[in-house]
């Protein structure tokens, strides 16, 4: 119920999604990745862009994904960040597990029901 | 691991990370702004939009740094900075306590930097642990007619400083030294130099390099091949400080030359071979150079003695090297004891220790003293902590609710407690170097070695604030805040959220408040108590009568660029001295081999003539005096009976002496001494002194001691002859006393002109008024009083606040109940003497406990006491009287405030 439990999942969760969608769509910038995830979840106001970069860190710093600046066609400056070998893995095995979880929840929501 | 790796190297690149961050979250916002422009939004509503998509920069910054480093490290900064902003928002409470601290720290630090620097740092020469000083023990039976009592030097036998140094394998070096004072003209003035005349194994013991040049080789001690002269750092200085100095040689010459010197050859020129570097200074601080002197028997076969240092062997100690030494003697001299009067005849004692030793016992506990006084402060802060952590409840609740947990709260409240006592630290570090700076001045000293080396402070000039002390002080600021912030932190960590949240009613706080304010009460009046006796003790020593007066008396003396004999040196001091008294503004004018308080004592054995028959009087010695005969008068020493020395008595008239009233007292009780007759000089040539006066007593060599026995024979009575063995007219130079109206410098000038008109070189050095010898004489006591006095006018200072402080929390609390006291019919005068009677309660547990404690711990002082016992009952009453007038003074505010209550106003608030 606290604060600090909430962020956790959160973060699990973003690291997943991060990861998927480097894995699908290939190197991206936070920008990129911010436009895809509101995208995806159909709802603008869930994420705020820079809540992120600490997913961004984090995953970098695990070794799963690495960042180099680029140029992007609009010739910005941008920091693109794409998935490693290691992350690959990763993102095996935390679909892997997000299934299993998932799957554990959904079927005790709806035997609580 | 990895990723802590990672972390922890994120947080040490913290500063080049938030610049990457910056520049990308610089791009990002730019390709948002670039998304909403597409979009058809105006370039700053792009911008505004682009910003708010992103979120506020800093927190995302926070969010990414708290993902990059090391939580507890990241929590820290932040509760930092949560501190700091608490801590802004109460500046009262802020700066109490960071003054508190800083005074206990400060205080600490200040007296710490003192211990370490003087009892602690070792000596500055290579392994200065394993260097002693040798105190022989020789039994009566060995000194003079052997019927004296045993003796204690601090000096050996030359014979069996000879053999020990042949045959000794316990230890690695010895070496013998003699002070040596004379006179060396530099650029026309006459200047004085104190020395040590040194044995061969003297500098390669201490193991010290030389600055420039070397020191001495081993065929420099033999006698004739021993001219060198090596010169101390501040010595150097004078010579201009350069190395051009080697090779320069330099006369000794003087009036002092006399038994301190039988080292130095007067008139003959000792050519400069080395300078020491700064701070070497052995074995005194007063050793300015330094010559070869080799330790030599004397001709005619009787007992000299020099004072000796050695280096023990490694892993020998001192105990085992003197069952050696005194072996090593019994075996060079035949059956002879080991053990004198049950002490082992040699003592080896740590050069440190013996250089330290006088003053130790004060500067511990004036560092128990300080140590008090942090206590105090530290309870104090504890106290008001307690007092804001009990009215930040409820944020405490708050930040508990939203999911802090009790370690972190800890972790807030202690940081916040570090930071206090971090601050306190540094402004203590600040107030310690003024501490270090007070007790320089405080304990500086005239320095002069013939007023006494006890009155000067050991290793003064070494005295700083170092890496030790800053050391000291960064860990007892942690422990401080450890130590408050502690009890605080654990009581309110364990949140009651709801009942928190609610009321905070009935908080057992105030009982420990109350027994803190009386442990705080109790431990400062074990220091008022201290501080009673060492300020009685010194308002006593310096209000005693010296037996002379000290004020508008001028003294010093005169150096010469020639080497005067004795009686040479007589007839000076006689010109010199009847053109002083030619000077209009003096009133008298004297000279004499000693002045009071000069440390020069020459006990002989008084005879006198009864009748017929001479007798000595066994055991009984007097010390002597050789004064001209406006001595008595310049100095102020009265005549109690019969007449003073006068014109009259001079040389080759009847002789005549003048006793003083304790020598009349103890040897001629019952008589009238005036007209005996006393017998001076050694037997076949006895001189006989027909008494004519009584003077006063004057405390000769201390204001601490009592008046001895003392004569004073007109100097120009006194022979000079060899064969009548009287002691040296001026052993260290004659002294100068002038009476006079004028000014001391006005005074000291115009004899400067007289002495220059006799001798053109002629300098006066050692210039002091009476005042400020016998205020130099009393230097440590008055420094012991002044510190422990502060530091106990602090403890009571915050004794007082923090009874304050608890009387007044404890009445904002029970406001309510006053109330309802009130308006169920209580009187004003009820409701103040229920607040005054707790507070009363509370200073009379604290006294108690106090004095008791006081009691147990006042005998350390004893030494450091005159004129009154460690259990001065008039001290302890007057510290528990003043204890409760202040208490009651610092209750009288809250009850009063208490006795205002206005029920209706009480009972609504709540």
């Amino acid at each position: 119920m606290s604060l600090v439990e909430r962020i956790e999942i959160l973060q699990g969760t973003l690291d997943l999604i991060v990861l998927r969608a480097l894995a699908t769509m290939g190197p991206q910038h936070a920008y990129g990745l911010a436009a895809r995830l509101e995208q995806v979840a159909e709802h603008p106001l869930m994420l705020n862009q820079g809540t992120l970069y600490p997913a961004l860190v984090r995953l970098e710093q695990n070794g799963w994904i690495k960042g180099s600046w680029q140029k992007t066609e609009n010739n910005r400056d941008a920091k693109y960040y794409a998935i490693t070998r290691a992350g690959t893995r990763a993102l095996e095995k935390q679909t892997d597990r997000w299934h299993r979880l998932a799957g554990l929840v959904n079927k005790l929501l709806v035997d609580e029901r | 691991m990895r990723r802590f790796l990672a972390r922890l190297i994120g947080t040490a690149r913290q500063a080049r990370a938030d610049a990457e961050l910056e520049r990308e979250m610089a791009a990002h916002l730019a390709l948002l702004e670039d998304g909403f422009r597409r979009r058809g939004l105006a370039a700053a509503d792009a911008r505004a939009a682009a910003q708010r998509a992103l979120g506020s920069a800093a927190y995302a910054r926070d969010l990414h740094r708290d993902a990059r480093s090391v939580a507890c490290l990241d929590d820290l900064g932040r509760d930092l900075r949560y501190a700091l902003r608490t801590l802004r928002r109460a500046p009262g409470f802020t700066f109490v306590v960071v003054m508190t601290l800083a005074l206990g720290i400060g205080a600490n630090t200040a007296i710490f930097s003192v211990v370490n620097s003087v009892l602690i740092r070792p000596l500055p020469y290579t392994d200065s642990a394993r260097l002693v000083r040798v105190w022989e023990n020789v039994p009566g039976a060995e000194i003079g007619n052997g019927k004296g009592p045993n003796r204690r030097y601090a000096a050996m036998d030359v014979a069996d400083l000879l053999a020990v140094s042949e045959r000794s394998r316990a230890l690695a070096n010895v070496a013998a030294f003699s002070f040596a004072r004379a006179t060396i003209t530099i650029d026309g003035d006459a200047t004085r130099m104190d020395g040590f005349g040194v044995s061969p194994g003297f500098f390669p013991m201490l193991g010290v390099a030389p600055l420039v040049g070397r020191t001495f080789a081993p065929e420099e001690s033999i006698a004739g091949g021993d001219r060198v002269l090596v010169l101390a750092y501040d010595a150097w200085q004078r010579f201009g400080g350069d190395a051009r100095v080697l090779g320069r040689t330099v006369a000794f010459t003087g009036n002092s030359l006399g038994w301190f010197s039988d080292g130095i050859v007067p008139e003959v020129p000792y050519t400069i071979v080395g300078v020491m570097p700064p701070g070497f200074h052995f074995p005194y601080d007063n050793a300015q150079f330094w010559i070869p002197r080799a330790p030599a028997r004397s001709p005619d076969g009787r007992p000299v003695r020099r004072e000796t240092v050695a280096r023990l062997a490694d892993g020998v100690t001192p105990v085992a090297a003197a069952a050696e030494m005194a072996a090593i003697r019994s075996d060079v001299r035949g059956a002879s004891t080991s053990m004198v009067g049950g002490r082992p005849r040699y003592e080896l004692i740590p050069v440190q220790d013996e250089l330290t030793g006088p003053v130790r016992p004060a500067l511990l506990v004036l560092m128990a003293a300080v140590g008090v006084v942090l206590l105090i402060a530290c309870v104090n802060v504890a106290n008001l902590l307690l007092a804001r952590t009990a009215s930040r409840q409820r944020e405490i609740a708050v930040r508990a609710a939203i999911g802090a947990g009790p370690g972190r709260l800890v972790r807030q409240l202690i940081t916040e407690s570090l930071l206090l006592a971090g601050l306190g630290g540094v402004l203590g570090i600040a107030l310690a170097f003024g501490g270090v700076r007070l007790f320089r001045l405080l304990a500086t000293t005239l320095g002069r070695s013939d007023l006494g080396l006890a009155s000067v402070f050991p290793r003064l000039s070494e005295v700083s604030v170092d890496a030790a002390a800053l050391g000291y002080a960064l860990a007892v600021s942690i422990a401080t805040g450890l130590v408050f912030g502690l009890a605080p932190a654990l009581r309110h960590a364990r949140p009651r959220h709801a009942a928190l949240l609610r009321d905070l009613s009935a908080s057992p706080r105030s009982t420990i408040g109350g027994s803190l304010v009386v442990v705080e009460i109790a431990l400062a009046t074990v220091l008022l108590v201290g501080a009673g006796l060492l300020i009685t003790s010194f308002v006593k020593l310096s209000t005693v009568d010296p037996g002379f007066e000290p004020a508008h008396v001028l003294t010093f003396q005169v150096l010469q660029s020639t080497s005067p004999r004795p009686e040479e040196q007589r007839v000076f001091a006689e010109t010199f001295v009847e053109r002083l008294r030619g000077v209009p503004e003096v009133q008298s004018a004297a000279y004499g081999r000693q002045l009071p308080l000069v440390q020069l004592q020459d006990s002989l054995t008084v005879t006198l003539r009864r009748g017929d028959v001479d007798v000595t009087l066994a055991g009984e010695g007097a010390d002597v005096r050789f004064v001209s005969r406006d001595y008595l008068k310049t100095m102020g020493i009265p005549i109690v009976a019969g007449r003073g020395l006068t014109e009259a008595d001079g040389e080759g008239r009847p002789g005549v002496v003048v006793i003083n009233d304790a020598l009349a007292r103890r040897s001629f009780a019952g008589s009238t001494p005036v007209g005996q007759i006393i017998l001076f000089g050694p037997q076949g040539h006895r001189v006989p002194l027909e008494i004519v006066g009584v003077a006063g007593n004057v405390r000769q060599f201390g204001l601490d001691r009592a008046p001895e026995p003392q004569y004073f024979m007109d100097i120009r009575q006194v022979p000079t002859d060899p064969a009548l063995r009287a002691p040296p007219l001026f052993p260290v130079g004659a002294y100068y006393s002038v009476r006079a109206t004028a000014d001391a410098g006005a005074i000291a000038a115009a004899a400067r002109a007289i002495a220059r008109q006799l001798d053109p070189h002629a300098t006066l050095t050692d210039v002091a008024t009476m005042e400020q010898i016998v205020s130099n004489s009393i230097t440590r006591p008055r420094m012991y009083a002044a510190l422990v006095g502060v530091f106990a006018a602090v403890a009571l200072a915050l004794a007082v606040i923090g009874l304050y402080g608890v009387m007044a929390y404890s009445v904002a609390q029970r406001t309510r109940e006053i109330g309802v006291r009130v308006a169920l019919g209580a009187e004003r005068r009820d409701v103040m003497r229920l607040v005054l009677r707790r507070s009363l309660l509370l200073t009379a547990a604290g006294i108690a406990l106090g004095v008791a404690f006081a009691a147990g711990l006042t005998r350390y002082l004893e030494s450091m006491l005159f004129g009154l016992r460690p259990l001065d009952a008039a001290t302890f009453a007057g510290v528990a009287a003043m204890f409760a007038a202040a208490a009651t003074l610092a209750s009288y505010v809250p009850a009063r405030r208490a006795a205002s209550v206005d029920p209706l106003v009480a009972l609504r608030e709540e």
